[in-house]
Protein backbone atom coordinates (compact mmCIF):
# COMPACT_ATOMS: atom_id res chain seq x y z
CA UNK A 1 0.00 0.00 0.00
CA UNK A 2 1.73 3.20 -0.77
CA UNK A 3 1.58 5.73 1.27
CA UNK A 4 0.82 9.36 0.58
CA UNK A 5 2.04 12.37 2.87
CA UNK A 6 0.91 15.88 2.31
CA UNK A 7 3.28 18.85 2.47
CA UNK A 8 1.04 21.62 1.84
CA UNK A 9 -0.79 23.85 4.48
CA UNK A 10 -3.79 21.43 6.39
CA UNK A 11 -7.15 21.95 4.44
CA UNK A 12 -9.53 24.45 5.59
CA UNK A 13 -12.87 23.94 7.11
CA UNK A 14 -14.30 25.08 3.76
CA UNK A 15 -12.60 23.02 2.10
CA UNK A 16 -13.44 20.39 4.19
CA UNK A 17 -17.18 21.17 3.50
CA UNK A 18 -16.66 22.03 -0.21
CA UNK A 19 -15.71 18.25 -1.19
CA UNK A 20 -17.96 17.03 1.34
CA UNK A 21 -20.93 18.48 -0.60
CA UNK A 22 -19.09 17.27 -3.86
CA UNK A 23 -19.75 13.51 -2.59
CA UNK A 24 -22.86 14.55 -1.36
CA UNK A 25 -24.12 15.72 -4.37
CA UNK A 26 -23.05 12.32 -6.19
CA UNK A 27 -24.98 10.65 -3.13
CA UNK A 28 -28.25 12.53 -3.90
CA UNK A 29 -27.99 11.48 -7.75
CA UNK A 30 -27.24 7.93 -6.85
CA UNK A 31 -29.85 7.45 -4.28
CA UNK A 32 -27.59 6.24 -1.67
CA UNK A 33 -27.25 6.80 1.64
CA UNK A 34 -23.71 7.48 3.59
CA UNK A 35 -22.33 6.35 7.21
CA UNK A 36 -19.74 7.45 9.04
CA UNK A 37 -17.14 5.66 11.51
CA UNK A 38 -14.59 8.26 13.18
CA UNK A 39 -11.84 7.38 15.14
CA UNK A 40 -9.16 10.25 15.54
CA UNK A 41 -11.30 12.84 13.54
CA UNK A 42 -14.10 12.63 16.69
CA UNK A 43 -16.99 14.27 14.10
CA UNK A 44 -15.47 16.17 12.00
CA UNK A 45 -16.56 14.34 9.13
CA UNK A 46 -19.88 14.12 9.83
CA UNK A 47 -19.54 17.77 10.55
CA UNK A 48 -18.49 19.01 6.96
CA UNK A 49 -21.61 16.41 5.90
CA UNK A 50 -23.96 18.00 7.89
CA UNK A 51 -22.86 21.52 6.97
CA UNK A 52 -24.90 21.06 3.71
CA UNK A 53 -28.63 22.03 3.58
CA UNK A 54 -30.15 19.21 2.54
CA UNK A 55 -27.89 16.45 3.91
CA UNK A 56 -30.81 14.58 5.61
CA UNK A 57 -31.25 13.11 2.01
CA UNK A 58 -28.29 11.21 1.79
CA UNK A 59 -26.49 11.19 5.42
CA UNK A 60 -27.65 8.96 7.95
CA UNK A 61 -25.21 9.66 10.48
CA UNK A 62 -22.55 7.10 12.22
CA UNK A 63 -20.25 6.58 15.01
CA UNK A 64 -17.73 8.42 17.08
CA UNK A 65 -15.82 5.59 18.39
CA UNK A 66 -13.01 7.13 20.38
CA UNK A 67 -12.31 4.32 22.23
CA UNK A 68 -11.52 0.46 21.25
CA UNK A 69 -14.55 -0.92 22.90
CA UNK A 70 -17.09 1.45 21.13
CA UNK A 71 -15.18 0.26 17.84
CA UNK A 72 -16.41 -3.07 19.16
CA UNK A 73 -19.82 -2.50 20.64
CA UNK A 74 -20.81 -0.20 18.01
CA UNK A 75 -18.90 -1.22 14.96
CA UNK A 76 -18.75 -5.24 15.63
CA UNK A 77 -14.80 -4.34 14.59
CA UNK A 78 -13.70 -8.09 15.79
CA UNK A 79 -11.96 -7.66 19.29
CA UNK A 80 -8.88 -10.26 17.93
CA UNK A 81 -8.37 -7.76 15.42
CA UNK A 82 -7.92 -4.66 17.64
CA UNK A 83 -5.56 -7.10 19.66
CA UNK A 84 -3.28 -8.24 16.67
CA UNK A 85 -3.58 -5.21 14.23
CA UNK A 86 -3.59 -2.58 16.68
CA UNK A 87 -6.79 0.02 16.14
CA UNK A 88 -4.82 2.07 13.99
CA UNK A 89 -4.36 0.04 10.96
CA UNK A 90 -5.48 -1.24 7.41
CA UNK A 91 -7.65 -4.00 8.86
CA UNK A 92 -9.38 -1.66 11.27
CA UNK A 93 -9.91 0.79 9.30
CA UNK A 94 -11.71 -1.58 6.46
CA UNK A 95 -14.14 -3.22 9.19
CA UNK A 96 -15.06 -0.22 10.39
CA UNK A 97 -16.07 0.97 7.03
CA UNK A 98 -17.82 -2.03 6.57
CA UNK A 99 -19.60 -1.95 10.02
CA UNK A 100 -20.73 0.91 10.00
CA UNK A 101 -22.19 0.46 6.57
CA UNK A 102 -24.18 -2.60 7.50
CA UNK A 103 -24.96 -1.12 11.09
CA UNK A 104 -26.75 1.75 9.77
CA UNK A 105 -28.24 0.23 6.63
CA UNK A 106 -26.05 2.19 4.33
CA UNK A 107 -24.67 1.95 0.61
CA UNK A 108 -21.74 3.50 1.42
CA UNK A 109 -19.43 3.58 4.34
CA UNK A 110 -16.45 5.81 5.19
CA UNK A 111 -13.75 5.31 8.08
CA UNK A 112 -11.05 7.03 9.62
CA UNK A 113 -8.50 5.82 12.76
CA UNK A 114 -4.90 7.01 13.06
CA UNK A 115 -2.30 8.57 15.32
CA UNK A 116 -3.37 12.35 15.62
CA UNK A 117 -1.26 13.62 18.50
CA UNK A 118 0.83 15.00 20.47
CA UNK A 119 1.37 11.37 21.52
CA UNK A 120 0.49 7.84 20.69
CA UNK A 121 3.52 7.45 18.19
CA UNK A 122 4.87 3.97 18.35
CA UNK A 123 7.97 2.18 16.74
CA UNK A 124 6.16 1.10 14.17
CA UNK A 125 3.57 3.83 14.34
CA UNK A 126 4.40 7.08 13.96
CA UNK A 127 2.81 10.59 15.07
CA UNK A 128 0.62 11.49 12.46
CA UNK A 129 -0.27 8.06 10.77
CA UNK A 130 -3.98 7.48 9.59
CA UNK A 131 -5.94 4.46 7.69
CA UNK A 132 -8.97 6.13 5.71
CA UNK A 133 -11.22 3.36 3.96
CA UNK A 134 -14.21 3.63 1.90
CA UNK A 135 -17.00 0.94 1.59
CA UNK A 136 -19.26 1.01 -1.54
CA UNK A 137 -21.55 -0.66 -3.82
CA UNK A 138 -18.75 0.28 -6.43
CA UNK A 139 -16.18 -2.73 -5.29
CA UNK A 140 -14.52 -3.96 -2.32
CA UNK A 141 -13.54 -1.40 0.10
CA UNK A 142 -10.79 0.54 -0.51
CA UNK A 143 -8.35 1.57 2.26
CA UNK A 144 -5.45 4.15 1.99
CA UNK A 145 -2.45 4.90 4.36
CA UNK A 146 -1.13 8.54 5.29
CA UNK A 147 1.38 10.15 7.41
CA UNK A 148 0.74 13.78 8.04
CA UNK A 149 3.11 15.93 9.79
CA UNK A 150 0.77 18.69 11.00
CA UNK A 151 -0.11 19.34 14.97
CA UNK A 152 -3.35 17.63 16.06
CA UNK A 153 -5.76 19.59 14.36
CA UNK A 154 -3.87 19.60 10.99
CA UNK A 155 -3.57 15.96 11.20
CA UNK A 156 -7.22 15.47 11.75
CA UNK A 157 -8.56 17.81 9.19
CA UNK A 158 -6.09 16.16 6.94
CA UNK A 159 -7.63 12.88 7.70
CA UNK A 160 -10.60 14.13 7.25
CA UNK A 161 -10.10 15.15 4.02
CA UNK A 162 -8.41 11.98 3.09
CA UNK A 163 -11.22 10.11 3.90
CA UNK A 164 -13.86 12.44 1.97
CA UNK A 165 -11.44 12.06 -0.66
CA UNK A 166 -11.54 8.33 -0.93
CA UNK A 167 -15.00 8.53 -0.56
CA UNK A 168 -15.63 10.88 -3.86
CA UNK A 169 -13.46 8.35 -5.41
CA UNK A 170 -15.22 5.35 -4.76
CA UNK A 171 -19.01 7.08 -5.33
CA UNK A 172 -17.78 8.31 -8.07
CA UNK A 173 -17.43 4.52 -10.28
CA UNK A 174 -20.31 3.35 -11.48
CA UNK A 175 -21.91 0.54 -9.22
CA UNK A 176 -20.97 -2.98 -10.44
CA UNK B 1 -26.29 35.67 22.36
CA UNK B 2 -27.30 37.53 18.71
CA UNK B 3 -24.19 36.26 17.03
CA UNK B 4 -23.07 32.65 16.76
CA UNK B 5 -20.22 31.56 19.31
CA UNK B 6 -16.52 31.35 17.93
CA UNK B 7 -14.24 28.72 17.52
CA UNK B 8 -12.59 29.93 20.62
CA UNK B 9 -15.52 29.77 22.61
CA UNK B 10 -16.62 26.29 21.24
CA UNK B 11 -12.96 24.85 22.32
CA UNK B 12 -13.00 26.57 25.28
CA UNK B 13 -16.32 25.19 26.23
CA UNK B 14 -15.14 21.90 25.26
CA UNK B 15 -11.97 21.74 27.56
CA UNK B 16 -14.32 23.11 30.41
CA UNK B 17 -16.33 20.16 30.14
CA UNK B 18 -13.05 17.94 29.80
CA UNK B 19 -11.47 19.60 33.13
CA UNK B 20 -14.76 18.64 35.14
CA UNK B 21 -15.14 15.17 33.37
CA UNK B 22 -11.34 14.61 34.68
CA UNK B 23 -11.77 15.98 38.33
CA UNK B 24 -14.96 13.66 38.59
CA UNK B 25 -13.52 11.04 36.95
CA UNK B 26 -17.01 10.56 34.51
CA UNK B 27 -16.69 8.73 31.39
CA UNK B 28 -18.49 10.59 28.49
CA UNK B 29 -20.71 10.16 25.54
CA UNK B 30 -22.92 11.70 22.98
CA UNK B 31 -25.78 11.58 20.52
CA UNK B 32 -25.78 14.02 17.91
CA UNK B 33 -28.45 14.26 15.25
CA UNK B 34 -28.44 18.16 14.11
CA UNK B 35 -24.71 19.09 14.97
CA UNK B 36 -23.49 16.11 12.91
CA UNK B 37 -20.46 15.26 14.64
CA UNK B 38 -19.32 19.12 15.88
CA UNK B 39 -19.92 18.14 20.25
CA UNK B 40 -17.25 14.92 18.92
CA UNK B 41 -14.80 17.17 17.09
CA UNK B 42 -14.59 19.82 20.03
CA UNK B 43 -14.50 17.03 22.66
CA UNK B 44 -11.66 15.58 20.43
CA UNK B 45 -9.98 18.64 20.22
CA UNK B 46 -8.07 18.07 23.24
CA UNK B 47 -5.36 15.01 23.40
CA UNK B 48 -6.26 14.02 26.60
CA UNK B 49 -10.01 13.22 25.07
CA UNK B 50 -9.74 9.60 25.48
CA UNK B 51 -9.42 9.69 29.24
CA UNK B 52 -13.09 10.68 29.71
CA UNK B 53 -14.21 10.43 26.11
CA UNK B 54 -15.82 7.75 25.00
CA UNK B 55 -17.07 8.55 21.64
CA UNK B 56 -21.12 8.74 20.46
CA UNK B 57 -23.60 8.17 17.59
CA UNK B 58 -24.57 10.91 15.06
CA UNK B 59 -28.15 10.12 14.84
CA UNK B 60 -28.70 12.45 11.54
CA UNK B 61 -31.83 10.21 10.52
CA UNK B 62 -34.93 9.29 12.08
CA UNK B 63 -33.84 5.73 11.75
CA UNK B 64 -30.87 5.69 13.22
CA UNK B 65 -32.49 7.28 16.48
CA UNK B 66 -34.79 4.46 16.75
CA UNK B 67 -33.20 1.70 15.29
CA UNK B 68 -28.92 2.38 17.24
CA UNK B 69 -30.55 4.30 20.62
CA UNK B 70 -33.80 2.95 20.84
CA UNK B 71 -35.98 6.04 20.77
CA UNK B 72 -39.23 4.73 20.16
CA UNK B 73 -41.13 4.89 16.84
CA UNK B 74 -44.03 5.32 18.14
CA UNK B 75 -42.76 8.66 20.27
CA UNK B 76 -41.11 10.13 16.83
CA UNK B 77 -44.68 9.80 14.73
CA UNK B 78 -46.38 11.49 17.74
CA UNK B 79 -44.39 14.65 18.45
CA UNK B 80 -41.57 14.23 15.62
CA UNK B 81 -38.10 14.13 16.00
CA UNK B 82 -36.87 17.58 17.31
CA UNK B 83 -38.92 17.33 20.75
CA UNK B 84 -37.94 17.40 24.69
CA UNK B 85 -39.36 13.69 25.07
CA UNK B 86 -37.15 12.58 22.10
CA UNK B 87 -33.81 14.06 23.22
CA UNK B 88 -34.52 12.25 26.76
CA UNK B 89 -35.04 9.24 24.75
CA UNK B 90 -31.73 9.61 22.93
CA UNK B 91 -29.78 10.30 26.24
CA UNK B 92 -31.04 7.19 27.35
CA UNK B 93 -30.22 5.47 24.72
CA UNK B 94 -26.75 6.40 24.87
CA UNK B 95 -26.56 5.44 27.90
CA UNK B 96 -27.68 2.12 27.11
CA UNK B 97 -25.64 1.51 24.06
CA UNK B 98 -22.16 2.88 26.07
CA UNK B 99 -22.02 0.96 29.33
CA UNK B 100 -19.19 2.73 30.65
CA UNK B 101 -20.20 6.06 30.39
CA UNK B 102 -21.31 8.04 33.56
CA UNK B 103 -22.69 10.97 31.50
CA UNK B 104 -24.39 11.52 27.79
CA UNK B 105 -25.48 14.30 26.10
CA UNK B 106 -27.59 14.15 23.33
CA UNK B 107 -29.23 17.47 21.04
CA UNK B 108 -31.44 17.57 18.67
CA UNK B 109 -32.94 20.54 16.35
CA UNK B 110 -33.38 22.16 13.29
CA UNK B 111 -30.53 23.98 11.93
CA UNK B 112 -32.19 24.90 9.11
CA UNK B 113 -32.64 26.84 6.41
CA UNK B 114 -35.46 25.09 7.00
CA UNK B 115 -38.34 24.43 9.49
CA UNK B 116 -39.96 21.24 9.69
CA UNK B 117 -42.47 19.29 11.81
CA UNK B 118 -44.29 23.02 11.79
CA UNK B 119 -41.38 23.77 14.14
CA UNK B 120 -39.16 27.17 13.41
CA UNK B 121 -35.67 26.72 12.53
CA UNK B 122 -33.34 26.88 15.34
CA UNK B 123 -35.47 25.05 17.86
CA UNK B 124 -33.01 22.84 19.47
CA UNK B 125 -32.96 20.72 22.47
CA UNK B 126 -30.23 19.39 24.74
CA UNK B 127 -30.80 16.45 27.14
CA UNK B 128 -28.05 15.91 29.54
CA UNK B 129 -28.45 13.04 32.38
CA UNK B 130 -26.06 10.93 34.60
CA UNK B 131 -26.37 7.34 34.78
CA UNK B 132 -28.90 6.77 37.00
CA UNK B 133 -30.73 10.15 37.24
CA UNK B 134 -32.93 11.91 35.48
CA UNK B 135 -32.59 14.03 32.58
CA UNK B 136 -31.95 18.07 32.65
CA UNK B 137 -33.24 19.45 29.67
CA UNK B 138 -33.14 22.99 27.84
CA UNK B 139 -34.91 24.00 24.98
CA UNK B 140 -33.76 27.02 22.43
CA UNK B 141 -34.39 28.97 19.58
CA UNK B 142 -31.30 30.18 17.67
CA UNK B 143 -31.61 32.64 15.19
CA UNK B 144 -28.42 32.13 13.38
CA UNK B 145 -28.07 30.35 9.71
CA UNK B 146 -27.44 26.82 9.51
CA UNK B 147 -23.69 27.06 10.71
CA UNK B 148 -24.41 28.95 13.50
CA UNK B 149 -27.32 27.42 14.70
CA UNK B 150 -25.26 23.93 14.72
CA UNK B 151 -22.37 25.81 16.59
CA UNK B 152 -24.85 27.02 19.21
CA UNK B 153 -26.71 23.82 19.84
CA UNK B 154 -22.81 22.18 20.07
CA UNK B 155 -21.98 25.08 22.62
CA UNK B 156 -25.55 24.10 24.87
CA UNK B 157 -24.63 20.73 24.80
CA UNK B 158 -20.99 21.55 26.33
CA UNK B 159 -22.36 23.97 28.55
CA UNK B 160 -25.41 21.58 30.09
CA UNK B 161 -23.11 18.73 30.45
CA UNK B 162 -20.16 21.11 32.13
CA UNK B 163 -22.68 22.19 34.73
CA UNK B 164 -24.19 19.12 34.95
CA UNK B 165 -20.46 17.04 35.70
CA UNK B 166 -19.70 20.48 37.75
CA UNK B 167 -22.60 20.32 40.40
Amino acid sequence: MATITRVTPPPTPAQLDALAARVGAILRERGWWLATAESSTGGLIGQAITSAPGASAYYVGGVICYSNRAKELQLDVPAELLRTNGAVSAEVAVAMAEGVRRRFGAEVGVAVTGIAGPDGATPDKPLGLHYVAADAPSGSPAVERHVFGYDRAGNRAAAALGALRLALDRVSVAPR
Amino acid sequence: MSRPPTEGELVAAARRLGDRLGRVGWQLAVAESCTGGLVGHLLTESPSASDHFLGGVVCYSPAVKCSLLGVPEELIDRVGTVAPEVAEALVDGTLARFPAAELAVAVTGLAGPDGAEGKPVGLTYVAVARRGEGARIERRIFEHARDGNKRAAALLALEIAGAVAGE
